[in-house]
């Protein structure tokens, strides 16, 4: 049995419900968990999806872990543990496909086209960049080489090794913290394909568009069907659009490069709306929150010239 | 025909000379150079310090805007940002040469390399991680490191001479032109966290994980050493070391086995000792005190920053405004 999963608190609870929607509407055979990391009442899940709170799983030291960071950081450290969870919990699962709460799908995933691995990643690009855009090669060092909303697991092969020392280096290493190595579970997954011998990278171009990828991906509609380098469109990610992403959120002007997906984006926020009710007031649970104030685009670029103006006065060379 | 090459200053000719030698012992068929980021023009050497080696200096190999770049960066940036040019340069020069192995000077190379030249008739390059199993403290270097500067370590690769891997080193030569900086905030470390990119870009890249393979200190919790009564050395039992990497160890200080490192002492690692003594009595031998005297022309004397109490005094204002300015 295949289960997909994927991990939220309220910022993003109806984007899971229509990734689940998607989920069940193309593959309705398989089992769809939404890990909640959150505990406020909210109206019940559609009945093919399943809600599995973060106290289920009983992550040792919980408390320290939820205090430890911002709620946006905590549900990506938590994605691991409840992978974990779900495939101890699940013998019958053959396939774990995690996704992140911002995608969707829109066919079902041709499972047979994929590589057959123990462990199936996204690359965020597989070639150089175009030098014109405002993402570059060097952001992808930064953030890592893998997309962690999206990738595919065989449970019973040495990938699940992967997950247990996932889980415990984001207990306390999975902080937004690109100077110091970190960009929540992302950056961990460039040792993946070391630890697993058995990785494949996932390239068909109609997986997983996103902000990341457009650039370097034609999307088409034709007879109606959107097409992504004239293969039909698998999943996308709109991951820094609908709400703060720590990555994403600073490339939301790649959109403009792209028309196709800016209408993709439009469709995916008309169709959200019939997720309304799942929305829950005031903030999460769990985690700290963050002071996101008005206009961060704007601040972040005039953060960003000012600090190219320290380092010009500590730089200037004064000739005597 | 293989080529091996590595980069270096004539203050490391001594490590230079040790790779070399290595190499002529045990690879005699593999052509050797030396890189130099440096200038002969008015260096002698005495007639025992005379490399055996041919020494191919840093301008001589038509790096266009070489000298914007020595002035872009510091001697380290300069080192490493040199090295796909020199990739560049060997395909180019010695059309017969199908396969370029670079090693960082402080290697010694113990073995043929039989398994990495067959392994390049089947992939376009070779690369070894840093580390091939986790590594569970949090002492120096940890995974965060690694995270932040490379999961493969550019103390060696490999490249066999085709379009996919000539169209890469000219990416590569692109991006270090410019960006061989160490600005980890920005996702830099000179050369080597670029090598990332190379599994995606080229499919067919091949990551070694034999832990005769570069073995380093970075390496060294998952890796122990042994010598058989014939002087071969092996790794974890039963994998001979093909290279070992000596980086950070400094013959005069030989009880240190690496400045990079807080893991291991030397003393604790008595399976290492055989090892080390190689290296020294190697370097000793090949002139390490002789070289070392040699100043590099390419470093730039430090700058003069003046009236720093009027800067601090400027950036006060702006960091102000920064902090009322930024958001998450």
């Amino acid at each position: 049995m295949n289960i997909f999963f994927t991990v939220c608190n309220r910022t993003e609870l109806p984007n899971a419900i229509a990734l689940g929607s998607s989920v069940k509407k193309y593959h309705p055979d398989a089992q769809m968990i939404i890990g909640w990391v959150d505990e406020a009442p909210v109206p019940s899940l559609p009945e093919e999806m399943l809600r599995l709170s973060v106290k289920l799983i009983s992550i040792p030291g919980w408390a320290t872990m939820y205090e430890r960071y911002y709620d946006f950081e905590l549900v990506a450290a938590c994605r691991p543990w409840f992978a974990h969870y779900i495939l101890q919990t699940n013998p019958e699962c053959s396939r774990l496909v995690f996704l992140s709460p911002t995608t969707v799908l829109y066919q079902a995933i041709p499972f047979t086209d994929l590589p057959e691995a123990d462990l199936q990643l996204t690359p965020h690009i597989t070639q150089p960049l175009p030098l014109t855009i405002e993402l570059d090669d060097k952001r992808i060092l930064n953030i890592g080489m893998y997309h962690a909303g999206a990738w595919i697991l065989q449970h019973g092969t040495e990938a699940e090794k992967l997950l247990d020392w996932w889980k415990q280096r984001t207990y306390d290493r999975a902080h937004f913290d690109l100077c110091q190595g970190m960009c929540m579970d992302q950056l961990w997954l460039n040792f993946a394909p070391v630890w697993i011998r058995n990785t494949a990278r996932i390239n068909l171009p109609g997986w997983h568009l996103g902000l990341h990828s457009i650039a370097q991906r034609e999307l088409n509609i034709v007879n109606g069907q959107y097409q992504v380098n004239n293969k039909p469109l698998i999943t996308a990610d709109f991951a820094g659009l609908t709400s703060y992403h720590p990555v994403w959120s600073d490339h939301q002007q790649l959109l403009k490069h792209n028309r196709t997906f800016e209408q993709l984006y439009r469709e995916y926020k008309q169709g959200l709306e019939q997720y309304k009710k799942y929305q829950v007031n005031n903030t999460p649970a769990f985690g700290q929150t963050p002071d996101i104030k008005g206009s961060r685009q704007l601040r972040k670029g005039l953060v960003s010239n000012l600090k190219k103006v320290l380092t010009q006065i500590d730089e200037f060379e004064i000739n005597q | 025909m293989t080529i091996a090459f590595t980069i270096c200053s004539i203050n490391y000719l001594a490590q230079a000379r040790t790779l070399g030698e290595s190499l002529a012992a045990t690879n005699p068929d593999i052509k050797y150079f030396v890189g130099l980021v440096d200038r002969l023009e008015g260096v002698s050497f005495d007639e025992s310090y005379r490399p055996a080696f041919p020494l191919v200096e840093i301008h001589a190999i038509g790096i266009e805007g070489f000298q914007e770049m020595c002035d872009r960066y510091n001697i380290t940036e300069l080192n490493t940002a040199v090295k796909p040019f020199y990739f560049t340069y060997f395909f180019e020069k010695y059309p017969e040469a199908d396969k370029v192995i670079y090693f960082d000077p402080d290697i010694i190379v113990y073995q043929p390399l039989t398994h990495l030249l067959q392994t390049l008739d089947t992939h376009e390059a070779v690369v070894t991680p840093h580390v091939c199993t986790p590594i569970e403290d949090q002492k120096t270097p940890n995974e965060l490191h690694h995270l932040n500067t490379g999961v493969f370590n550019l103390g060696f690769v490999a490249f066999k001479k085709t379009a996919q891997t000539e169209k890469y080193i000219k990416w590569w030569e692109e991006k270090l032109r410019y960006e061989c900086l160490i600005a980890l905030c920005d996702g830099l470390f000179v050369d080597q966290n670029w090598m990332n990119f190379l599994p995606l870009f080229i499919d067919n890249t091949y990551i070694e994980r034999d832990p005769g393979y570069n073995a380093a200190y970075w390496n060294l919790h998952e890796r122990q050493f042994s010598v058989d009564q014939n002087g071969i050395h092996y790794v974890n039992e039963d994998h001979p070391v093909v290279f070992f990497h000596y980086s950070g160890y400094d013959p005069a200080k030989p009880a240190i086995l690496s400045k990079y490192q807080d893991r291991f002492e030397l003393s604790e690692r008595q399976d290492m000792q055989p090892l080390f003594d190689i290296y020294r009595n190697s370097l000793i031998r090949n002139g390490n005190e002789y070289y070392r005297r040699f100043p590099c022309c390419y470093i730039k004397p430090p700058k003069v920053l003046r009236y720093q109490r009027v800067r601090k005094f400027l950036k006060k204002r702006v960091e102000y405004l920064i902090e009322k300015i930024d958001t998450i």
